[in-house]
């Protein structure tokens, strides 16, 4: 979250198709991003790091499936009493965000589950 | 629901590449709230590609390119989704988005930021280099020449 804080919208200039019809079925995009005005520099050979996000229909799907109203607003706030291991990345504190931007922009919905994740969900199983 | 411990989570989700959109599907009893999805479910993190243009020849222009990756969930009961890589997905669909209307502007933005790498150029241009790079391995080399 710290560099999703830091990094910059960049407006995309071109995208293309390099590779077409390959042996392989894979496919290669070029894509240019406009750094005028955006104060962002770089160095030749350097990493860019890029944020993707949750398409309209997968968030309306998700919030489906379990009864979200992607319209609800949420804040995080520190909890002064946890004492615990903070997460490496959370939600910015203290500004409002919609479960819709939330869902869009952060919450991972194809990585793959782990067992930590998969024996924390148990709780919320139904019997 | 499976013994985390056991081979079964293996067979049952990680072999199936199973994501959080399809645990529902997976374990139907599954009611996720909020707080959990906020709190503790995985969040995007970002993807590295290595910056193909030059910063001296373009230096208001950052090039990239992405090679395109899709996999296939097997939900059970013989069904399978064929799905796109987070990034490829979403870079796809802003290069359809502009296919459907060439002549238009490209209206998108993407959130991105750079991190420095240890791959360089010598310190002077008069040293001989010998660059090899496989498939998307040639993107750094592009931006040397």
């Amino acid at each position: 979250m710290r560099h999703y804080l830091s990094s910059k919208p960049l407006p995309v200039k071109s995208i293309r198709e390099l590779r077409q019809q390959t042996v392989d079925g894979g496919s290669t995009l070029e894509i240019i991003f406009d750094l005028q005005g955006t104060g962002l520099t770089y160095t030749t050979a350097a990493n860019s790091a890029i944020y993707a996000t949750n398409t309209t229909e997968d968030v309306e799907k998700f919030a489906q499936m379990f009864q979200l109203n992607l319209d609800t607003t949420f804040v995080f706030s520190k909890n002064s009493e946890f004492s615990g291991k903070m997460p490496k990345t959370p939600f910015p504190t203290g500004s409002s965000m919609s479960f819709r931007e939330a869902l869009t922009k952060h919450i991972d919905f194809t990585a793959a589950i782990s067992k930590k994740m998969l024996t924390a969900m148990i709780p919320l199983c139904e019997a | 629901m499976v013994k985390t411990g056991s081979t079964k989570f293996d067979e049952l989700f990680k072999q199936r590449q199973v994501g959080l959109i399809d645990m529902q599907t997976i374990v139907p009893s599954l009611r996720l709230t909020a707080d959990f999805i906020f709190q503790k479910c995985n969040l995007i993190m970002p993807r590295y590609y290595t910056i193909a243009s030059s910063s001296l020849a373009h230096p208001n222009e950052l090039m990239i390119a992405v090679s395109l990756s899709r996999f296939e969930v097997d939900l059970g009961d013989g069904k399978k989704v064929m799905r796109n890589g987070l990034v490829s997905g979403y870079l796809e669909a802003i290069h359809k988005q502009h296919l459907d209307a060439p002549t238009l502007p490209i209206e998108a933005s993407v959130m991105c930021f750079v991190k420095e790498s240890n791959f360089t150029m010598p310190a002077t241009f008069d040293t001989p280099i010998f660059m090899v790079g496989p498939g998307t391995g040639l993107v750094p080399f592009i931006g040397f020449m």
